[in-house]
C-alpha cells in the first residue's frame, strides 16, 4: 500500500473511533439527577423564587409546575441575588415581592429572560449550550392565592450532548470515506495476494509479470 | 544531483511509525483519550465552574480534571514505545539492522524519538483541547495560555520519566523490566506529590517540596490555583509559590528533561554497543 493510502486509511480509522467515542459518550448519563420539589402558596399579585441553579452544557434542565389557577413561571439567566439586589435598589418601600417590581425587572432587564410560561400546568425542558446561573421565578397575576407544585431536576449528561453527536456525525462518515480505499485495497490483496492494484485498476500478479516481460522484450529488440 | 540525506532518517522514522503504532494501538488509544477526557470531567466540571473562581482558576482546574486517566494512558503509550519497542528492538537484534543504516547514531535516536515520545503527544494534546473546547468554550477560549499551562505542566513529569526509561533501556537492554521500573517511578512520584500537598496544608515545615516541584511542576501550580481561587493570604502559609514559581519551576523542570536525553544522545552516540 502506497505510504499516502496508509497514512489516509489510518487517519480514517482514527476518525471512526473518535466518533464512535463521541457517541457512546453522548449516549451515556452520568446517573447524576438531582431533583427539588415542593409546594408555596403565592400571594394575589405577587411571586416566589422556585430555584435557583447552576448549569453547564452537560446539565439538562427539567421543570414540571402545577398549580390550582393561573401562573406565570419565567426563567431567568442570572443568580437570585442579582434580582433580589436590583429590586431593593428599585423598590425602597419594603415590598419587594409585589408583582408589579418583577414586571419592572423584567421590562428593565429583557435578555435576562430565558423563557415566560403562563399556564396551570407547565413543563420545561432546557439544555444550555454555555455555563448559566438560573433563577427560577413564579408569580401570581390573579387577586387571590394560588398554590404551586413544582419539580426541577437536573439530569447530568457526560457531555454536551448537541454538540457532541453532531461532532460524531461528522467524523465517523469522513473517517469512514478517508479509510475505504485503503480497506478496499486490503480486502482484494487478503482475498487474492496474487492481485496488484494500479491506478485503482486490479490486475494479477501474472499479468504484470506478463506485461514487465513484453517490455523488457521491447526494450532488447 | 538530488541529495538522499535525509532518506534513511525517514525510512527508520516510517518503520518506527508503523511499529510503534500497529493497528489497532493508535486507535484504541485515541478512543480512550476521548471517551477518558469526558468520563472523569463531567462529575465535577459543574462544581469547578461554579463559584466565583476567576477564568484562568477555571481553566487550569478544568484542564487538570480532563488530564488525569488520559494521561496515564499516554504514560503507558509512551513507556510501551520506549521500553517494550525499544527493548524488544535490541532483544531481537532489529536495532542491529537500524545502526547497519547510513544514518549518524544521533539520527536514528531523534527518529524513534519523534515516533515513541513526540508522536504519541499530538493525539494526546489535540484531542484534550478539543475536548476541553466543547465542554467549556467560554472558558477555555479566553484562557488557552492557562490550559496550555497545565499541559505543559502535567507532561513534564511523563516526559522525564521517559527519558528515565530511555537510559534504562539503553543500558540494560531489556525492555519489560524498564517498563515495569517507569510505572513504578509513575506511580511514585505522583503519589508523593499527593501526599506533599496534603502535607503542606498543615503547620509542619515540608522539606522537598521545592524539589517534587521540579519534578513534577503541577504540583507548584494546583497549589498557586487552589490558594488563588480561595483568596488565601500565602504570608500565613508554610508553602505558597507566586506565579512566578510556578514558571521557575516549569523552566527548571523541562530544563531537566532536557539534561536527561541530552545524557540520551550522548549515551546512545558514545557508549552504546550491542
Amino acid at each position: 500500500m502506497k505510504r499516502w493510502m496508509t497514512v489516509m486509511t489510518r487517519g480514517g480509522s482514527v476518525l471512526i473511533v473518535i466518533g464512535l467515542a463521541l457517541l457512546l459518550v453522548s449516549f451515556i448519563s452520568s446517573g447524576g439527577t438531582s431533583a427539588s420539589q415542593g409546594s408555596v402558596t403565592i400571594h394575589d399579585r405577587s411571586w416566589v423564587i422556585l430555584d435557583s441553579i447552576v448549569l453547564t452544557p452537560q446539565t439538562d434542565l427539567i421543570l414540571k409546575t402545577n398549580a390550582d389557577a393561573r401562573v406565570d413561571v419565567i426563567l431567568l439567566q442570572i443568580e437570585s441575588t442579582t434580582l433580589d439586589n436590583w429590586i431593593n435598589g428599585y423598590d425602597a418601600s419594603g415590598d419587594t415581592l409585589n408583582l408589579a417590581n418583577l414586571q419592572a425587572f423584567v421590562r428593565a432587564e429583557p435578555e435576562a429572560v430565558l423563557s415566560n410560561r403562563t399556564g396551570v400546568n407547565l413543563l420545561y425542558q432546557y439544555a444550555p449550550i454555555k455555563v448559566v446561573n438560573i433563577t427560577i421565578v413564579a408569580s401570581n397575576p390573579t387577586v387571590s392565592y394560588v398554590t404551586l407544585n413544582y419539580q426541577s431536576s437536573i439530569l447530568t449528561q457526560l457531555s454536551p450532548v448537541a454538540e457532541v453527536r453532531s461532532l460524531a456525525e461528522f467524523a465517523i462518515p469522513l473517517g469512514l470515506l478517508m479509510a475505504t480505499p485503503g480497506i478496499a485495497e486490503l480486502m482484494i490483496k487478503r482475498k487474492d495476494p496474487q492481485t496488484l492494484v494500479h491506478n485503482g485498476r486490479t490486475e494479477s500478479k501474472s499479468d504484470s509479470r506478463r506485461k514487465n516481460d513484453n517490455g523488457r522484450g521491447e526494450a532488447d529488440r | 544531483m538530488k541529495s538522499d540525506k535525509g532518506r534513511p532518517f525517514l525510512e527508520i522514522f516510517g518503520l518506527s511509525l508503523s511499529e510503534d503504532y500497529r493497528f489497532p494501538f493508535l486507535e484504541i488509544f485515541c478512543f480512550l483519550y476521548a471517551i477518558g477526557t469526558f468520563a472523569f470531567v463531567s462529575s465535577v466540571s459543574s462544581s469547578v465552574v461554579r463559584g466565583t473562581s476567576s477564568g484562568e482558576t477555571v481553566a487550569y482546574n478544568l484542564a487538570s480534571l480532563t488530564l488525569g486517566f488520559p494521561l496515564f494512558i499516554f504514560v503507558i503509550l509512551i513507556l510501551k514505545n520506549l521500553a517494550y519497542g525499544l527493548g524488544s528492538d535490541l532483544e531481537r537484534g532489529i536495532f542491529q539492522t537500524l545502526l547497519s543504516y547510513p544514518a549518524r547514531r544521533n539520527s536514528i535516536l531523534t527518529a524513534k524519538l519523534l515516533s515513541g515520545v513526540g508522536f504519541a503527544v499530538l493525539p494526546f494534546v489535540g484531542i484534550q483541547i478539543s475536548a476541553l473546547y466543547i465542554l467549556a468554550p467560554s472558558v477555555v477560549g479566553p484562557n488557552l495560555p492557562i490550559v496550555l499551562l497545565a499541559f505543559a505542566a502535567n507532561l513534564s513529569e511523563p516526559l522525564l520519566l521517559a527519558g528515565i526509561v530511555l537510559l534504562m533501556t539503553l543500558v540494560i537492554k531489556r525492555g519489560a523490566l524498564a517498563l515495569v521500573t517507569g510505572l513504578i517511578l509513575y506511580f511514585g512520584v505522583t503519589n508523593a506529590g499527593l501526599l506533599a500537598l496534603f502535607a503542606a496544608s498543615g503547620t509542619t515545615p515540608i522539606i522537598g517540596l521545592d524539589i517534587l516541584s521540579t519534578i513534577n511542576p503541577n504540583l507548584a501550580a494546583s497549589r498557586y490555583y487552589s490558594l488563588y481561587s480561595n483568596n488565601t493570604q500565602a504570608g500565613t502559609l508554610l508553602w505558597a509559590p507566586s506565579f512566578g514559581d510556578v514558571l521557575l519551576f516549569l523552566g527548571a523542570g523541562y530544563l531537566i528533561v532536557f539534561s536527561l536525553f541530552l545524557i540520551n544522545y550522548l549515551y546512545f552516540s558514545r557508549r552504546f554497543s550491542l
